[in-house]
């Protein structure tokens, strides 16, 4: 993934950082400090297609995780790579999810 | 149960809804076709929830986009509430209806729904029957609880009002809280047109407290 990509997402109002992760869990970048956060996000591209077979309704292309007094979680997984993206949680997350596929699809 | 599922299912957006506890799905409105293909992504969420909670995160959220659709799980303490849905929806509007029906979902799967299920399989049909036909029909039937107070037409009118008025501030979750304040209600008094502003005062507390609750309860009150 292109540099200046994850560096256009960093930018992005209400990010807090934003890690990549390459197909076998390792780190290609990241900014995001808490190294369990970051296990986290390599570990999502081996159970999103746990979900996806047992739906049968295609690839799952983001996941968005939310609680209570916890930043939000995005998590963007393609081709095993895993591209995390810490966010406040006052933040909507429809509209980071927007523009998060918006910087990728360019 | 059904019928809260049903109820969350009838929230704009939502196509399908089902509930995950303890390693099985309790009930779906999911195609029967899919039953364990279902069942499989609900442990898989599951996964997700524990993972996050092994490394100290709290969140019980989860929003998947899988195509013009999103799969949305809630976890509760004891059961996960997961959702299909169109990917544009009100989240906050089906988060609230989802959280106001878990209070029952909760109520019900871990007093009532289990227990009843299990001792259903557990008792064979031939022996109902000659118990049925030599025993008086009282002694084998198992005594219903007192029926509740009836509510009368005036009352039920009222209580209409009272839903559409909570509509204006949450709605259609209104139907979810008018419920609950309802059994709320009957619990603790008798319900009639002198408790109806009992009523009132329950469900106002599902409101933001201040201007919204005080506005609330001054249009209630013009029913009463």
């Amino acid at each position: 993934m292109n540099p200046d990509v994850l560096g256009k997402i960093t930018a992005l109002k209400g990010v807090l950082g934003v890690t990549l992760t390459d197909p076998y869990g390792e780190l290609l970048s990241s900014s995001i400090d808490n190294e369990k956060v970051n296990e986290f996000i390599a570990f999502m591209p081996g159970i999103t297609p746990v979900i996806e077979e047992g739906l049968g309704l295609g690839e799952i292309s983001q996941v968005v995780l939310k609680g209570p007094q916890v930043d939000n979680l995005t998590i963007v997984v393609d081709n095993g790579q895993s591209l995390g993206v810490q966010s406040e949680s006052r933040g909507s997350i429809q509209v980071l999810s927007q523009q998060i596929k918006e910087i990728l699809a360019a | 149960m059904k019928s809260i599922l049903e109820n969350i299912v009838a929230l704009r957006g939502v196509h399908y809804a089902c509930i995950y506890q303890d390693g099985e799905v309790l009930i779906s409105t999911f195609p029967d076709s899919n039953g364990e293909g279902v069942s499989d992504a609900a442990q898989a969420v599951e996964q997700i929830f524990s993972a996050l909670e092994a490394i100290g995160q709290a969140h019980n959220e989860v929003y998947l986009t899988i195509g013009d659709m999103l799969l949305i799980a809630y976890l509760f303490d004891e059961h996960l509430v997961m959702l299909l849905t169109d990917s544009k929806i009100n989240i906050p509007l089906i988060h609230m209806g989802v959280k106001s029906a878990s209070v029952k979902i909760k109520a019900l799967s871990s007093a009532q729904l289990a227990p009843s299920l299990a001792i259903k399989e557990e008792i064979p049909d031939p022996i109902i029957a000659p118990v049925m036909q030599e025993a008086p029909v009282q002694e084998v039937l198992i005594q219903p609880s007192p029926p509740p107070a009836t509510i009368s037409l005036a009352v039920q009118g009222v209580m209409d009002h009272f839903e559409e008025l909570l509509i204006d501030y949450l709605g259609p979750a209104a139907v979810f809280v008018l419920e609950d304040g309802v059994d709320l209600w009957r619990e603790k008094y008798i319900p009639s047109e002198d408790t109806l502003i009992n009523l009132a005062e329950i469900l106002a507390l599902e409101l933001n407290p201040g201007d919204e609750r005080n506005d609330f309860m001054a249009k209630a009150k013009g029913y009463l």
